[in-house]
């Protein structure tokens, strides 16, 4: 009971984080220099052309009623036209998303795996040659720009080695799969085509790959952190003492309480990706929802910037919930405060 | 033992995921299989742009919609290299006494994507709609025609307002439309008993008659056409049976696609660099072109300092024209007039050089020689686009030598549409670069100059002259193209001592392409079309995979 009404606390701050949100980007996109309507439109439409579109956007309205149209239409799911498709913003979003979901859940998750082995490895051999290889990539990789990934992949993967398939688009065209999820490995394996959930996944291995290297360096550093300090605790000493064998105290005693942190950090990464895969999306030309994002930035495409915002930081509040559940499954302790 | 089966498990896996990989490629060399094309599927031309286009021929206006445009439907008119126009979906046309009622003849054996017919009803549909939606290419027609009369199936009535003389000129920006299945594919929208007027379809079909129809658009991404198999134009054997115009043009992408011979042509935004480097590839060429662009210096002649002609002359001479063409726009040509060489009516204009004493000898001059310092010349460059930093750089650093101040402002592209509206929030100079809509002189005098449309990004010198506007008008409405020729060249006889605005380079547009296994006809000087989009018209490009 403790933890539904932790986590309905959650949501309804959440609702409010995402409020506030609406309200700052769209004053800032309503601010910035630029007329939408001739920016949709172009240079050379007729005034009374332009008159017309500010008038079915409700752009000569106060600044509040804008915002309140935009709400209530958001409400409904109808966040208006994108200025730069002409399309709804909706329908862009239902489009563009599903890539940037995939991308984000091939980044984010499997690495996990890979942070926790890496961590928990460099902890247990502090100071061993395994420890020092594992600080010394962490170091590299955690300092190195994704989008410097990306185009080193690409040069080697794609250029050097031509081993990377076609670059842009997340199938080889020779395939047509079911649209049942939008998650291509996922459909293509619904669908009964392994070759082609293969060859999916080999359209996602390197963009995934340059997306999460540096976060999973990032998270195997805080296990590594996080399990040493938590060895050096009374309990853990007083397990070993008893005579409990060493693997045992590390997978009952010390992981699970030293993942804690990790987890918070890997949520939070998650969240992150689906706003900072931009760069790794253009430079794959993977058609997601960041690219699409940085195009109506540049575009001043308001209703998509504003939806694009939305649906980030959306994912980014459920993300964050998620992260506080785990955590607090994890520890008791962290329930417990949390309702006190 | 645990460890060392953990570790041949991970090793297995590594070595299978790289068999994996590898065997994508060299299935697509085989061409059989994931990730691979057949011989047939590499018969296509792909090229990139900075998005994905708009292919409704009553919305898209720039150069990628124009690729896409041009090859999917059919123009009344086609464009010649020379800026003229032949017969194409029009066989022949007439113009009444006055010059208003242009009535043209249309074939009767053009037949759309569809299967229906292409009649002269679909013309006059087509033009309503650019009239009704005023977006798009419908500029060039609102202000003119007045009426569109479909008279019987093969001959369709366009009645102008006024004597039109640019008319033909336009309407190679007249792509016709399906009329039957637009009207099918209405949904709902602000168009009253047309509804949305199929926009929503149009957004992602097509319904030409074009030498290539839409196969598959994906608006994140690219938009794949095929070619019109009944196309009532004979098309070269060797025309690609396919072509994708990409919507991302990242530089390391275009650089590998291109030396893995998954890109044929790159676009015209790539840098000198990157396609310098790829004509050092082997099979890769580049190609240079140009298709009536100008770089512009374009002066505000309603506001201080540059209202005085003195001033603006001294600007004039104050551009390294040199630097400009080598170093800015390598291989550009120094533009001798506002108008490109290109275009029908174009004359020698002016002759400026660097030249630092005259343009010293200008500001002495001018009205502001004793307080010149009092107004600082603010020189705008638009923020997407680097390049155009170095001219504003190149005018501070010969200003500073005379004791012009000048203000470099870094503007982005949003904020110089809105300051463009208001002689007040335009800067001094701002420096732009486009072409004519239509290859002609008065596609710039009437877009770039005349004070009826000023107040766009475009039309910013605030010139307001009435006799320069009615010079332009009056040319507009010549029918007689030698006589309208003439008439161009008066104009710009009349702005040669004013420097209302300054030409600095012809620019030369460079493309990387597969010379191995492409002839780009489409671009090469020698045989392309000097209009927006026409570098990659199709038809006029060949492929031999083979050769691949």
């Amino acid at each position: 009971m403790s933890l539904l009404k932790s986590i309905l606390k959650r949501l309804a701050s959440a609702l409010v984080v995402l409020l506030g949100l609406t309200i700052i980007i769209f004053v800032l996109m309503r601010i910035v220099p630029g007329d939408p309507a001739r920016l949709a439109l172009g240079a050379n439409v007729t005034e009374e052309v332009l008159e017309k579109y500010r008038e079915a956007n409700h752009l000569n309205e106060s600044l509040p009623m804008q915002y309140v149209y935009w709400l209530t239409g958001a409400l409904r799911g109808d966040f208006g036209m994108s200025a730069v498709t002409k399309r709804a913003v909706i329908q862009d979003i239902t489009d563009f998303a599903p890539a940037t979901i995939e991308l984000v859940l091939w980044a984010g998750f499997p690495p996990i795996l890979a942070a926790l082995f890496l961590g928990v490895t460099s902890a247990q051999h502090k100071n061993k040659w395994q420890d020092y290889l594992c600080r010394f990539l962490g170091y590299i990789f955690v300092a190195t720009p994704t989008f410097v990934f990306a185009v080193l992949f690409v040069l080697v993967f794609g250029y050097w080695l031509p081993v990377m398939p076609t670059i842009g688009g997340r199938l080889s065209p020779s395939f047509v799969i079911p649209d049942i999820t939008g998650l291509y490995v996922l459909d293509a394996l619904l669908g009964g085509q392994p070759q082609a959930a293969w060859d999916a996944f080999l359209h996602l291995l390197f963009p995934a790959l340059a997306l999460a290297l540096g976060k999973t360096m990032q998270e195997a550093r805080i296990t590594r952190s996080s399990m040493l300090q938590n060895a050096d605790k009374d309990y853990i000493t007083m397990v070993t003492s008893q005579g409990v064998p060493q693997s045992v105290v590390n997978r009952k005693f010390l992981l699970k309480p030293s993942v804690i942190p990790t987890v918070t950090i890997i949520g939070m990464d998650i969240a992150t990706m689906f706003g900072n895969a931009f760069l790794v999306e253009r430079i794959f030309n993977w058609p997601g929802l960041s690219s699409y994002g940085m195009t109506a930035i540049l575009n001043k495409d308001t209703n998509a910037v504003c939806a694009v915002v939305l649906i980030i930081g959306l994912a980014f509040t459920l993300t964050s919930i998620a992260v506080d559940i785990v955590a607090m499954i994890l520890d008791p302790r962290m329930r417990q405060k949390r309702t006190r | 033992m645990k460890k060392i089966i953990a570790g041949l498990l991970c090793a297995a896996m590594v070595v299978t995921l790289f068999a994996g990989c590898g065997k994508s490629s060299s299935d697509s060399s085989e061409g059989t299989s994931a990730g691979g094309a057949s011989k047939d599927s590499e018969n296509i031309v792909r090229y990139t742009l900075t998005t994905t286009p708009q292919i409704d021929p009553g919305v898209g206006a720039d150069l990628g919609a124009a690729t896409v445009l041009i090859n999917i439907y059919d123009p009344l008119v086609m464009p010649k290299k020379d800026g003229s126009v032949e017969p194409w979906i029009a066989k022949e046309w007439k113009v009444s006494e006055d010059g208003k009622t242009w009535t043209f003849t249309i074939r009767d054996d053009v037949k759309f994507h569809s299967g229906n017919p292409l009649t002269a009803n679909d013309v006059a549909y087509t033009m309503q709609r650019l009239l009704d939606m005023g977006e798009g290419f419908g500029y060039l027609f609102s202000s003119t025609i007045e009426e569109v009369k479909a008279v019987d199936d093969t001959t369709v009535e366009f009645v102008c307002n006024k004597t039109t003389g640019t008319l033909l000129a336009t309407l190679v920006r007249l792509y016709i439309l399906d009329s039957k299945l637009v009207e099918e594919n209405y949904g709902s929208g602000d168009y009253g008993d047309k509804g949305d007027y199929g926009k929503a379809f149009l957004l992602e079909n097509d319904a030409g008659s074009g030498p290539y129809k839409v196969k598959e658009y994906a608006a994140s991404s690219h938009v794949l056409c095929e070619q019109n198999t009944e196309y009532w134009n004979e098309l070269d054997v060797n025309a690609p049976k396919e072509f994708k115009a990409i919507g991302s043009n990242e530089a390391v992408t275009v650089k590998t696609m291109m030396e893995r011979k998954e890109l044929e042509l790159t676009d015209k935004y790539q840098t000198s660099e990157t396609i310098n480097s790829l004509g050092k590839v082997d099979g890769i060429d580049i190609m240079e072109t140009n298709t009536g662009d100008i770089m512009y210096l374009l002066l505000n002649n309603s506001k201080a300092p540059t209202d005085d002609p003195h001033v603006r002359k001294a600007l004039a001479y104050m551009m390294d024209y040199d630097v400009v063409c080598n170093d800015i726009f390598p291989n550009s040509k120094k533009a001798d007039s506002i108008i490109s060489q290109t275009s029908l009516g174009h004359k020698k204009m002016n002759d400026y050089s660097f030249d630092i004493e005259k343009a010293k000898a200008e500001i002495a001059q001018s009205k502001y020689a004793d307080n010149i310092k009092d107004y600082p010349i603010e020189v705008c460059w638009v923020a997407e686009t680097p390049d155009r930093e170095k001219l504003a750089l190149l005018i501070q650093a010969a200003a500073d030598q005379i004791g012009v101040k000048v203000n470099v402002v870094k503007t982005p592209w949003a904020s110089v549409i809105e300051n463009s509206s208001a002689p007040e929030s335009t800067a001094n100079v701002t420096t732009t670069g486009f072409a004519a809509d239509y290859p002609e002189a008065g596609g710039v005098f009437d877009s770039a100059l005349s004070s009826k449309k000023a107040g766009t990004w475009m039309n910013c010198c605030w010139i307001n002259d009435d006799k320069l506007d009615g010079m332009i008008d009056e040319a507009l409405s010549t029918i007689d193209t030698d006589e309208r020729v003439a008439k161009y060249e008066a104009i710009q006889d009349y702005l040669a001592d004013q420097c209302v605005m300054i030409p600095l380079a012809e620019e030369t547009l460079r493309f990387a392409y597969q010379s191995a296994y492409v002839d780009y006809n489409a671009a090469d000087p020698e045989y392309s079309i000097p209009v927006m989009g026409y570098v990659n018209y199709m038809p006029n490009i060949k492929i031999y995979p083979d050769k691949k």
